[in-house]
């Protein structure tokens, strides 16, 4: 009687590992990666997707003026690899903006963002000619949408803010220029 | 000179003789000569005139030309071998099996080699260039030039998908005397002039030819005029033929071989020729008859094909290839044997040209009135910044972001459905219409538009212009002025009947769509299975002005009025307008306005004006993350669930399904990671319907989804936001002996502090993971 229980019981619970596999976590934390494999058609994917890791400690803020260096707000995962498609696109740009021709860094730009909307150089790069153009507003909107991207991305996250600080002192907003260079020291 | 009396004849006769004694003098007549010398002077100096100006100047209003976005080719690209394949079928690609020439692509099962074309964008050159393209499943997973060197990334030339044109509503498409292949032009001037080469404006060897011709055949078979002629005719003169007119021709046909040669000559005729006729449009010159009947440009056409092109010019609607295959194809054969009898082509190519098919595109498939409704938005966008008649006239060249792959499985979605719910209820739905926008939701690229079944129909548009009542699809926008509030996902609310008075002294009483109240529920579960009694109340303790306000930060620009009705999706929205409301949800709260144009250049490819991202935080990050967890609950579970009999549940969907007041109005806005796409679909007469928004709207986003290249809608946690275990049954943070704990995100500050009693310290839930798997299926399959 307790070995059918027990049998049943080990029965059910491997039935519902095996389900759980197929399924998802409503909510990915782990960053997009844009070369992901699409799987096919109508067919469940080939890989079981990760259940979130939900323990991973999520970053309190802070209240203003109370950051600490230390305090590293995401586990450092590898960022997914670019595109080199759009590496050479962002390489391209860069030659552009330094030879100061921001009209042809822009279209580089604007097609590495059609290909990797999510990737965070892209945004980053975008901002920083919309800064040289002195269109002060949408480099701050355009980096911040980057830093939306870059989230467990320490590095890209450094280089957003502490470009959004540089923004935001030209564009007179000293207040939030300091916020952003406190955010920066956090990565 | 007076007389009252009648002269008689000879009176008359005598004194003419009399007077031209008189007028002859030698004076006099050298006076004449020179009055009548100056006289043709003149005449010849103002036609002369006229002519140089008109040839040296601008010779045509040129149309705007207006192009797709072209297709991106690079190694991770997500392009199936069926995509391409409907791309370059956009194109006019030819399908052979070894490609040797531009415009030529040959298909195995998981490679495409092709000779691409090469392009002039605004920003660089893309050459014409032969490579290969392999595919592993639905992407790109290679690219290799012709002596297998890896290739980075490759842009295939824009589809062009349209024009704006003058208003005489002549199209042409402008090419140069060398894009025009030597067969063609000997086949010209084989059957229009023969001798083009050698005569002086008019041929009298030719009038004299025809004439006999004439004489012979009891019929008018042939007429004498030359290229050149022809070309005074359609140029400088109008249509009257009067005699005045007919003497005109031919001074001028010798003043302008006097000025120009005979190529200015001929490439002047050549994109001048008038070929038919395509609703309104007139279709001109070779460059785009070749388009308009062959989809391809003329260098790539078959000699057959160019034998036709040179045949239409004498009648383009006696000849039509269409209306009246046998006459064009015996038009063409006879082409074709001139050219056999002097010597031009060979036997054997004249037996295999004269017997080919004609081997035209069926009427009503050419790309440039494929997207009445898209073209309809870039020429609203457009006339923000250009004149009309500059529009039609300068040649621009407009660069926009249609997807071409995109809107054809739009439309496959909307008309299958469209077509399967007319099938279900051939009465009630027999005239269902619908309209459906497709953006990119990361860039706002608006990619397919939709704007009545008849896909080609150039009338009303009703993605933009038909405003319906938005039902539902109102709702995140009040969670969302919530969460903003600082209401939490499992905060309680009262989903009881209840009933108001408004100014008007009107009772307004909601019900919920399954007329069943369901008592307390948590506020997650009301957006989720789109409950109104609780909704509606809970936008009445947030106020509807501030609701108001949060539409006009997600993007509706309109003015609404705070009536409470407006809470259950009273207010008219076009698809468009809930795009771009929706458009902002799936960007984080960055209001991203829809575009279409990315860049216009004049006609030599100088960029005018260009159309850099946009966009402008405009809701809190955190309030929005959980709005996007909600709406993920939709379609995992809620009303829009079925979403996931057609797509796999490792993709990540959002949305949100909308019925007006008695389903008139059956509409789904929803997302992934790479598409957002709003369908609308309706009576245009505003009758009641037997469909919802999930049984509607729904299953035609579903289909046009489950084909495209498929992205999860991933979002990263921001910033003050965290996510938690909670017992359902309490609402308090869960431990890990709760059953059916979910997992929920929390703005910072709203989460509950008190954890259920089902919980012990030691065994904490979160580190069983197998628990938690098994709690997350349960909450899928609730």
């Amino acid at each position: 009687m307790l070995q059918t229980a027990s049998k049943s019981f080990f029965i059910l619970l491997s039935m519902m590992l095996f389900v759980s596999g197929c399924t998802t976590a409503p909510v990915m934390q782990k960053p997009p990666v844009e070369s992901r494999e699409i799987p096919d058609r109508g067919q469940p994917p080939a890989t079981a997707p990760t259940v979130p890791d939900s323990a991973t400690p999520q970053p309190v803020p802070l209240p203003p003026g109370e950051a600490v260096a230390t305090d590293v707000p995401a586990p450092p995962t590898a960022p997914p690899p670019t595109n080199p498609a759009v590496l050479a696109l962002l390489s391209d740009a860069e030659k552009y903006q330094q030879q100061g021709n921001l009209p042809a860094a822009q279209s580089r730009l604007q097609r590495a963002q059609r290909i990797a909307p999510r990737e965070p150089k892209v945004y980053y790069q975008l901002a920083k000619a919309h800064y040289e153009l002195e269109d002060f507003r949408l480099a701050e909107q355009v980096a911040l949408k980057g830093v939306s991207y870059a989230q467990g991305n320490n590095s890209e996250q450094k280089r957003l803010w502490l470009l959004l600080a540089d923004i935001r002192v030209k564009a007179g907003d000293n207040a939030g220029a300091k916020k952003a260079r406190e955010q920066a020291a956090r990565y | 000179m007076a007389r009252k009396k009648i002269p008689s004849a000879r009176q008359r006769s005598k004194r003419s003789k009399k007077n031209r004694r008189f007028f002859l003098s030698w004076g006099t007549l050298f006076k004449l000569l020179l009055i009548l010398l100056v006289l043709l002077g003149l005449g010849v100096w103002y036609l002369d005139t006229q002519i140089r100006q008109q040839f040296e100047g601008k010779r045509w209003a040129l149309p705007a030309k207006v192009f797709a976005r072209p297709l991106e080719l690079y190694a991770g690209a997500p392009v199936s071998i069926n995509d391409l394949k409907i791309e370059l079928t956009a194109l006019g690609y030819q399908f052979v099996d070894t490609p040797n020439k531009a415009g030529q692509v040959a298909f195995t099962s998981s490679s495409a080699t092709l000779n691409s074309r090469g392009f002039q964008f605004p920003d660089e050159h893309e050459p014409a260039r032969q490579f290969t393209i392999d595919f592993a499943g639905n992407t790109v997973s290679q690219l290799r030039s012709a002596d297998q060197q890896s290739l980075t990334l490759i842009r295939l030339e824009p589809a062009l998908i349209g024009g704006i044109y003058p208003l005489n509503n002549e199209d042409r498409d402008l090419i140069q005397l060398s894009e025009a292949p030597q067969a063609f032009i000997d086949a010209l001037i084989a059957i229009e002039d023969r001798d083009f080469y050698d005569h002086f404006g008019i041929s009298p060897k030719g009038i004299a030819r025809a004439t006999i011709a004439n004489i012979r055949a009891g019929a008018f078979v042939q007429g004498g005029s030359t290229l050149t002629q022809q070309l005074i005719k359609n140029f400088y003169l109008t249509a009257d033929r009067t005699l005045w007119r007919k003497m005109l021709e031919v001074p001028m046909a010798m003043i302008l071989e006097w000025h120009y040669s005979k190529q200015e000559i001929l490439e002047a005729y050549l994109n001048e020729v008038y070929l038919g006729q395509s609703g309104n449009r007139a279709i001109h010159g070779f460059g785009l008859g070749a388009a308009h009947y062959f989809a391809q440009p003329l260098q790539e056409l078959k000699l057959h094909q160019l034998a036709l092109l040179a045949g239409l010019v004498k009648g383009p609607s006696y000849y039509d290839p269409r209306r009246n295959p046998e006459r064009a194809k015996q038009r063409r054969n006879l082409v074709l044997s001139v050219l056999h009898q002097q010597g031009s082509i060979s036997d054997e190519e004249y037996l295999l040209a004269s017997t080919a098919d004609l081997d035209v595109v069926p009427a009503g498939r050419s790309m440039k009135e494929a997207y009445p409704a898209y073209l309809d938005l870039v020429k609203r966008q457009l006339r923000r910044e250009y004149k009309d008649e500059d529009l039609g006239s300068e040649g621009l060249q407009i660069f926009t972001s249609l997807d071409p792959i995109s809107q054809h499985k739009a439309e496959n979605a909307l008309l299958s459905t469209i077509e399967s719910l007319g099938e279900n209820y051939p009465e009630r739905l027999k005239k269902l219409q619908g309209s459906m926008i497709v953006t990119d939701p990361q860039t706002g690229e608006v990619l397919a538009l939709i704007g009545d079944r008849n896909t080609r129909y150039q009338g009303f548009n009703r993605a933009l212009d038909a405003k319906r009542p938005i039902g539902s699809l109102v709702k995140p926008a009040i969670y969302l002025t919530a969460f903003e509030q600082g209401y939490s996902l499992i905060d309680e609310l009262d989903d009881s009947p209840f009933s108001l008075t408004l100014p008007n002294q009107q009772s307004w009483s909601p019900k919920n769509y399954d007329g069943k109240a369901h008592g307390i529920v948590p506020l997650h579960a009301a957006l989720t299975h789109s409950y109104n009694l609780s909704t509606a109340k809970l936008g009445m303790e947030l106020g509807v002005e501030k609701v108001i306000d949060t539409l006009q930060r997600l993007g509706i620009e309109q003015q609404m009025q705070p009536y409470p009705s407006l809470l259950l999706g009273a207010q008219s929205l076009s698809p468009f307008e809930v795009a771009s409301m929706y458009q902002t949800i799936a960007a984080g709260g960055f209001q991203i306005p829809p575009r279409t144009i990315r860049t216009v250049t004049d006609s030599a490819g100088q960029p005018l004006s260009s159309y850099p991202f946009q966009l402008q935080q405009s809701i809190d990050e955190k309030a929005m993350f959980l709005l996007q967890y909600n709406l993920q609950q939709v379609t995992r579970s809620g009303t829009a669930r079925s979403v996931y009999q057609q797509l796999p549940v490792s993709i990540n969907t959002a949305g949100k399904t909308g019925t007006s007041d008695q389903q008139r109005d059956s509409w789904f806005a929803g997302f992934t990671g790479n598409r957002l796409a709003v369908v609308w679909l309706g009576l245009d007469d505003n009758s009641p319907m037997p469909i919802t928004g999930s049984s509607g709207a729904l299953r035609a986003w579903t289909g046009f989804i489950a084909q495209e290249p498929l992205q999860s809608y991933e979002t990263a946690m921001p910033e003050g936001v965290e996510m938690l275990w909670i017992d359902p049954s309490s609402g308090k943070l869960a431990g890990g002996l709760c059953e059916n704990a979910i997992q929920i995100p929390f703005i910072t500050g709203t989460q509950p502090t008190e954890t259920a009693a089902c919980a012990t310290p030691e065994e904490t839930f979160i580190e069983n993971p197998i628990k938690r798997s098994i709690d997350w299926v349960k909450d899928i399959f609730r």
